[in-house]
């Protein structure tokens, strides 16, 4: 009877195959366990400190990859550089941060790399496949976002920038803790008020705070419709100072060297003809208005930006808009009055408008602005309606 | 028979054959045919398309071993360690010669290591031959920078990495890309003791290998991307940035060890438990 040893030597040897299968398969899906995440005990801390703690993380040394991604699905416009990439694909970086003035985020992809290195006020910019070296962009002022801006720390401080930790915690609330690229992180999500959710298209946002360190690890932007807008979180960080030698911007053999050309933004703050306001459809100024062509407005998760343009090239936007199929902005509810030519352009959560107010008789000029942001077009309209009705000064 | 002479008689049967050395000619023949395009149209492909280096080998033929794994990479090294993986047993039911090898003194799950060795064998002797054919065919048709004086490659960084520092990293993306075809391999290997037709042994290898990629390209299946065995293959490209950026090939080995732990533990249970009748 060789036949019932035979069959229960296979049965073992299957059975051990299977036993040893889930467990690694169990062990790759649970992945790190909670006992190795780095961090400190239980936490006794509230929302406002954890809010408090990521705000002021800027000064936080790390060394980390990151993969953000978003549902943006702007169209990829000349001058915009790799905007379009940033907010409506995936994207993963590497960063060295010692401080706000020096660090260096690497865009990596399959087949290359693209380097930005922060260093003496300036940043310099490495293009592997285009074997090109771009210097002396400058560090701060407006400009079009960065894949920098999207490392969880730096989208995080944005949201909670323009409101103290105890306007920011009176919109939270605490989502518990969780383990994050290997370390303990604790979880608030921001919603807007009550007054402001009507007029936003971002439904919450949720972040994740290293409980050592105060540093954001993950962030998730998600629109009023249940969809993402922004995500952003670590894979792997460590929140130490960074070596300095990764910090040294690169010298190679061959490469192009050129000089940054100034971005679209950039280049229509510089160039912005009219004062804005320091309040703009009930939202303070979130910048100096007098030192700025371009000024974010806003409170909790309601944002606005707002460049003045010069008026042709508002009007050439305009025209463009209008080809594209872009219809005008609804006149606003109230006394308002929208005496301008507009255009309205949405994608995804946000929306745009060009408004050009024309000139009056003698006055030779007229006025163009670009007002966006995740906001209903209801908000924006009443801006156009304040900006045009309203009259600013000319800029010195 | 021990193991070292039977891994000796697995690997001395595959260098008879003649379809091991057309298999390994072809693969080598790919890299050849890209750098002589390279070189006559001076055409690179533009960023973000093709595969990674290039455009940056141009003028640079010591960086074209490893772009050339990079080309060999996706495709057509799988289909070969497949093919050989696929026959190992396959081919010896089929041609009936299973049943008269294993009538010898000879333990199954030692035949089944060598047979394992002598594709790790092919594998391995493959990369060799296409990154030392893709050296000659680079530095000949595409040439060596004039400024080399000790550097003369940048990383994907932009630093300066020096002969001897491409000498290894090159050599690591040479280990790196063969470890990747272990779970291939030994998927096929499993397919092997599966059935009686080397085809379709091979062909699961590639199902799989499909399947995979699709899975790796899909956002809905995030959740398993990193337990698949394609999803870390192209982050040898890792191994070129500076500092080295272990992280994906670290990960990338751990799966294919689990991978290969799997499924050649299943073809060890499937093999050791077969009634091998032909």
């Amino acid at each position: 009877m060789p036949a019932a040893p035979h069959r229960r030597a296979a049965a073992l040897r299957w059975a051990a195959v299977v036993c040893g299968t889930a467990l690694l398969v169990t062990a790759a899906l649970t992945g790190r366990p909670a006992w190795s995440a780095g961090g400190s005990a239980a936490p006794d801390e509230g929302v406002e400190q954890v809010l408090a703690r990521a705000a002021a993380s800027a000064g936080v040394p790390f060394t980390g990859t990151a993969t953000s991604s978003g549902a943006l699905g702007l169209p990829d416009l000349p001058r915009l550089g790799d905007v379009a990439a940033l907010v409506g694909e995936s994207t993963r970086t590497r960063t060295w941060w010692a401080s706000e003035q020096s660090w260096r985020t690497d865009v990596l992809t399959t087949t290359g790399e693209r380097g930005l290195y922060a260093s003496g006020g300036q940043l310099t910019g490495w293009d592997y496949e285009r074997d090109v070296l771009t210097t002396g962009a400058p560090l701060s002022g407006a400009r079009l976002p960065r894949a920098s801006d999207l490392l969880p720390p730096a989208l995080a401080r944005s949201l909670l920038a323009g409101a103290t930790p105890d306007d920011a915690a009176s919109r939270a609330t605490g989502l518990g803790e969780r383990v994050v690229a290997g370390r303990l992180a604790d979880g608030v999500r921001l919603r807007p008020d009550a007054q402001e959710a009507d007029l936003s298209t971002v439904d919450h946002a949720d972040l994740w705070v290293d409980r050592a360190t105060g540093l954001p690890l993950a962030v998730d932007v998600v629109d009023v419709v249940g969809g993402p807008v922004i995500a952003s979180s670590f894979d792997q960080v460590t929140p130490t100072s960074p070596d300095p030698v990764a910090l040294t911007v690169p010298a190679p053999q061959g490469a192009t060297v050129r000089t940054a050309e100034t971005d679209v933004a950039a280049g229509a703050a510089t160039a912005a003809p009219w004062l804005l306001p320091t309040d703009l459809a009930g939202l303070p100024a979130l910048q100096d208005p007098s030192s700025a062509g371009a000024v974010a407005y806003g409170t909790g998760l309601l944002r606005l930006a707002v460049v003045s343009l010069p008026v042709d090239q508002g009007r050439q936007a305009l025209r463009a808009a209008e080809a594209a199929g872009a219809g005008p902005l609804e006149p606003p509810a109230g006394d308002l009055d929208l005496q301008a030519r507009t255009a309205l352009v949405r994608a995804g959560a946000l929306s745009a408008a060009v408004v050009v107010v024309p000139g009056a008789r003698g006055d030779g000029g007229g006025r163009a602005y670009l007002v966006s942001g995740a906001v209903q077009p209801e908000l924006l309209s009443r801006a156009a309606a304040e900006l045009t009705t309203d009259p600013p000064e000319r800029r010195p | 028979m021990k193991l070292a002479a039977l891994t000796w008689v697995e690997l001395r049967k595959l260098a008879l054959r003649p379809r091991t050395w057309v298999s390994v000619a072809l693969l080598c023949a790919l890299p050849v045919v890209v750098a002589a395009f390279l070189a006559t149209s001076e055409l690179a492909p533009r960023p973000g398309q093709g595969p990674a280096f290039l455009s940056a080998v141009l003028g640079n033929g010591q960086l074209y071993p490893a772009a050339a794994l990079g080309i060999v990479v996706p495709i057509f090294l799988p289909v070969a360690v497949c093919v050989v993986a696929g026959d190992a047993v396959a081919g010896e039911a089929q041609a009936g010669t299973l049943r008269y090898l294993l009538v010898r003194p000879v333990g199954r799950t030692r035949l089944l290591v060598a047979k394992l060795f002598a594709v790790l064998a092919f594998t391995f002797g493959a990369v060799i031959a296409v990154a030392l054919v893709s050296l000659v065919a680079g530095t000949q048709l595409l040439g060596t920078r004039p400024d080399a004086l000790g550097t003369t490659t940048a990383s994907l960084s932009g630093t300066a990495l020096s002969t001897q520092e491409l000498l290894v990293r090159t050599l690591l993306v040479m280990a790196y890309v063969s470890v990747s075809m272990i779970g291939v391999a030994a998927l096929a290997l499993l397919l092997s003791t599966l059935v009686d037709s080397p085809l379709v042994a091979a062909l699961g290898g590639l199902a799989l290998l499909v399947a995979s990629t699709v899975l790796v390209g899909l956002d809905a299946a995030s959740a398993v991307h990193d337990l698949l065995p394609t999803r870390y293959w192209l982050a040898w490209v890792d191994l070129f940035r500076d500092p080295v950026l272990w992280t994906d090939v670290q990960r990338g080995v751990l799966v294919q060890l689990a991978w290969a732990g799997v499924l050649l533990a299943a073809a060890w249970a499937s093999f050791t438990t077969r009634d091998v009748t032909s």
